[in-house]
């Protein structure tokens, strides 16, 4: 659990500060307040003001359930630090706002005009602290793979030619595909050719290739379809890893916080740190080889240069 | 499936990737079933002439460990399993005359040349 406790008091300082214009302004709130204004910008919904000092502490505990939700092998992550950022930025403005439109207005259906400058300036503070958690986030949580040291890596002559390919078949996105391809059937008029739209997809999705040479390495759904390209310069480091689907988001192709991945099985895949820390994963068969040869290929590019 | 070339060597190009082809076919590296590449990306992937990795295919093809199919490129047909059975009937029939692990080897060593 090492690590949690920093992304929990960056929350709360988020959530106390957020408390400050409301402790600020308290005595001179109606009481219920205005909590909700119509899309005319009038007040048409209220809270006890004792429950209302809970609004900063609701939203940055939004961010704090994505933070735990962005975990990367039980650590958190930079994106978790900067998703508390802009929900806490968020609530900060929310009730900055909601002091500001109460303040003296005797009853709560007498609260300030809701305009577009709020909602303006709550994307605004919460991009301003979703910044400042990306910075606090990087230093605090560096992404682990780069203290990995150096992966095995094959060693290459200078003038030596080498290609590795790989390549992973699955059956599962048939099977998963066929009931909603059939219900096409049922579509109306021309709506029907849609189903030989989720075969072409099922069968992208049921092999991968990869390719690791000379250029970096190519993914390849279908035979066909080039999903992925990293050229050996992008190559900080390659590994093989046995991929469990759940830490890259699930099956298919995935974008998580700081990854993406292709994903058809669970298992051996490689997995590759590029430059920044990004990460790329696949499922394919051998990957040791391949994380070797392209370890092998992008030192070589390296010395070279 | 893993190739490395060396361009300095004396054995041809396309002795070089039929020569790793059948290795990793021997070791099971590669099973029956396995799709090689087609023959224009390992070209384009080794930066070498198509007609060389053809070369290497149809080597491969003649002594029928890879069979080529239209359209779909090199599929590898005989897997290390190809002679499993009938070396298992040799190691009985070598067990059943008494003749020792060594022996049969250096039988087979020796028919070998």
């Amino acid at each position: 659990m090492r690590g949690w406790g920093r992304i929990l008091i960056w929350g709360l300082i988020l959530a106390v500060v957020g408390l400050i214009p409301l402790l600020l302004g308290w005595d001179r709130f109606p009481d219920p307040m205005a909590v909700h204004w119509g899309a005319d910008g009038q007040p048409d919904g209220a809270m006890p003001r004792n429950f209302v000092w809970l609004v900063p502490f609701v939203l940055t505990g939004v961010g704090l359930v994505l933070g735990v939700l962005f975990r990367v092998d039980g650590q958190p992550s930079a994106e978790g630090v900067a998703l508390i950022g802009f929900f806490g930025g968020m609530g900060i403005w929310t009730s900055a706002s909601l002091a500001m439109l109460n303040l003296d207005a005797g009853v709560w259906q007498a609260a300030g005009t809701f305009d577009l400058w709020q909602v303006l300036g709550m994307v605004v503070t919460g991009g301003v602290f979703g910044a400042l958690g990306v910075w606090l986030g990087r230093r605090w949580y560096p992404p682990a793979q780069r203290d990995v040291p150096d992966a095995p890596a094959l060693e290459l002559a200078p003038d030596e030619r080498a290609a590795w390919v790989g390549t992973t078949r699955v059956m599962w996105p048939f099977f998963l595909l066929s009931p909603f391809g059939l219900l096409f059937l049922f579509l109306p008029g021309w709506l029907k050719f849609l189903a030989p739209v989720y075969v072409v997809l099922a069968y992208l999705m049921s092999q991968v290739r990869v390719v690791v040479d000379g250029n970096g390495m190519r993914v390849r759904l279908g035979g066909m379809l080039t999903v992925r390209k990293i050229p050996l310069e992008k190559v900080e480091m390659a590994r093989a890893i046995d991929l469990e689907p759940t830490q890259w988001g699930g099956w298919g192709f995935r974008m998580i916080p700081g990854a993406t991945a292709v994903v058809l099985r669970r298992g051996d895949g490689i997995e590759v740190v590029m430059e920044g820390g990004r990460r790329f994963g696949v499922t394919v068969d051998d990957a040791a080889t391949g994380a070797a040869l392209l370890n092998g290929l992008a030192r070589r590019q390296r010395l070279a240069t | 499936m893993l190739l490395r070339i060396d361009m300095r060597s004396e054995t041809p190009i396309y002795a070089q990737i039929a020569d790793s082809i059948r290795a990793q076919i021997e070791t099971g590296a590669l099973e029956p079933g396995a799709q090689l590449p087609s023959a224009r990306s390992l070209a384009v992937s080794l930066d070498i002439n198509m007609h060389t990795v053809l070369h290497a295919y149809s080597q491969l093809q003649d002594r029928g460990l890879v069979e080529m199919r239209r359209g779909r490129g090199g599929v590898v047909v005989v897997g290390r399993a190809g002679l499993g059975p009938q070396v298992d009937r040799v190691i009985s029939e070598a067990r059943r005359v008494g003749m020792s692990r060594d022996g049969l080897l250096d039988l087979v060593k020796e028919r070998w040349s």
